[in-house]
């Protein structure tokens, strides 16, 4: 199936097919991402980038294909996925939301911490601890007993890249993580993304900025009406596409006629 | 003259059938809930039509039925009993619905953000679904539970000796009618005063208890 050797491979999703309603909207798409590796997800709206991602965490469940988490066959639509291996890969996938989805009756440090305690049975202790080295990581140690509601966009997308990276997951999937948030508030997002990319950790981002995603990811993968179009060097496939739709695309988004 | 000792006795019946009725109400309405919000069409269909039931005959003629036309044993011997039943049944429709309301009242997203950092269903929902549910549930109870008090004047028909029982029957030995129904009118309108109040309390309290889970 692919060329690359297998132990290098942090997620490899073969032939993830998905319909609502009967009607299909993925149409078999493949993706190997190494480990390390960052991969950016354009494509127009209603092209299916967020089905996709979702499915990679079973947030949607495909209706055909596999996904592999370094060489373990972790998903086959064959089989029912019992719910207990369903959450054995989310703790290994984590995923961060355009709309944050932070637990709203939580502080920022309740939010990191949950799951460690629920999920990994962390002693509160540790908990925190690690909760507060993440926070501070992602530069919000101090509204740490804030609620999401008293934080900004960008602050509440920080606490959820930090409630993600709390369970230690291979991968992490961004559904466009900075779109619900004002323009001046996403640099934040972005950077603390791109030390993320840049520490090693394997990433797959749907977005649509084009800058970011030529300087933060390594690979850029275009889908257009839940086919995969393309998939090649971010820098090269954003900065000079030789596919006309993906030109049109980018050109359209970086403001160029 | 309707003598206080009486409108005690009868507001201690009242109380008895209000928390009783209310109480059982709970316990039922959390399955009709789950029948309701359920996938599976046939437990949908069961859950619907307990409530159709259980709301569509008024009030009274659940506690006739039970009280005289149903033998259940000492429920069936027991005014009190059978109005707690009857109101119980009628009362859990409203919080079924009020249980449903308060979990839909919840986004998507909450399921979702739970669901992605590996979480149970179960502890989605308890630790991260209820406790913004709770609120907005108790706010809808509290609303029904002041229509069950009324409504436990109706067991004055198959007589439970409640409040409206012994205004009456006071009225009926020559007691002024405007003023005995005013005072246990005077009682009912004060005790709602304390539901708004117990539920904001209890409100609060789920918001903490739900944070001190972890900490
Ligand atoms: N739960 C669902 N039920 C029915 N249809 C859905 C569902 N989720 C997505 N779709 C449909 O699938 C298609 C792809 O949607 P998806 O959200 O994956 O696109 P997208 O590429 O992420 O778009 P956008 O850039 O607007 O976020 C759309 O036509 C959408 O209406
Ligand atoms: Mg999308």
């Amino acid at each position: 199936m692919t060329t690359t050797p297998e132990g290098t491979l942090a997620l490899s999703a073969q032939q993830i097919r998905k319909s609502f309603g009967g009607k299909e909207i993925l149409h078999g798409i493949s993706v190997d991402v190494k480990k390390g590796e960052h991969i950016a997800i354009i494509g127009p709206s209603g092209s299916g980038k967020s089905t996709f991602i979702r499915c990679l965490n079973l947030l949607e469940t495909p209706d055909h294909g596999t996904i592999d988490l370094h060489g373990e066959r972790v998903f086959d639509a064959v089989e029912k996925t019992p719910a207990k291996s369903v959450r054995a890969l989310r703790k290994r996938v984590g995923m961060v939301f355009q709309s944050f989805n932070l637990f709203a009756t939580h502080t920022a440090l309740e939010n990191v911490s949950l799951a460690q305690r629920l999920v990994l049975e962390r002693s509160k202790t540790d908990a925190v601890d690690r909760s507060e080295e993440l926070l501070e990581r992602v530069g919000l140690k101090k509204h740490m007993h804030k609620h999401p509601s008293q934080l900004s966009g960008g602050q509440q997308q920080r606490v959820a890249i930090a409630r993600s990276l709390a369970l230690d997951p291979e991968v992490i999937l961004f559904d466009e993580p900075t779109s619900a948030i004002d323009p001046e508030m996403r640099v934040e997002v972005l950077r603390v993304m791109k030390e993320l990319a840049e520490g090693g950790m394997t990433m797959m981002t749907v977005t649509h900025e084009i800058e970011f995603a030529k300087e933060a990811a390594d690979r850029a993968m275009f889908l257009a009406d839940g086919e995969l179009l393309e998939i090649g060097p971010a820098a090269e496939i954003l900065t000079d596409p030789s596919n006309e739709r993906i030109r049109r695309f980018v050109n359209a988004l970086s403001g160029v006629i | 003259m309707l003598e206080a000792s009486y409108v005690l006795e009868g507001l201690w019946i009242t109380l008895q059938m209000w928390g009783g009725a209310f109480l059982l109400s709970v316990v039922l309405a959390i399955p009709v809930a789950m029948l309701r919000g359920s996938k599976n069409p046939l437990a949908k269909f069961i859950g619907a039509l307990w409530a159709w039931i259980a709301r569509g005959i008024p009030p009274i003629a659940w506690l006739i039925i039970i009280y005289f036309g149903l033998s259940l044993g000492i429920i069936s011997e027991v005014p009190v009993l059978a109005a707690m039943v009857g109101l119980g049944i009628v009362n859990s429709a409203y919080i079924g619905d009020s249980i449903r309301s308060g979990l839909e009242s919840v986004s998507n997203g909450q399921w979702e953000g739970a669901a992605s950092v590996a979480l149970t269903k179960k502890d989605a929902l308890f630790r991260v679904v209820l406790p913004q549910a709770i609120p907005v549930m108790l706010a809808s109870t509290a609303a029904y539970s002041i229509t069950l008090l009324k409504n436990t004047a109706i067991a004055s028909i198959i007589g439970a000796n409640e409040m409206v029982f012994y205004a009456y029957n006071a009225v009926q030995v020559g007691a002024d009618p405007i003023t005995a129904f005013l005072t246990i009118g005077i009682v009912y309108l004060l005790l709602t005063v304390p539901v708004g109040m117990f539920a904001r309390w209890l409100g609060s309290r789920a918001k903490r208890g739900s944070e001190r889970v972890v900490y």
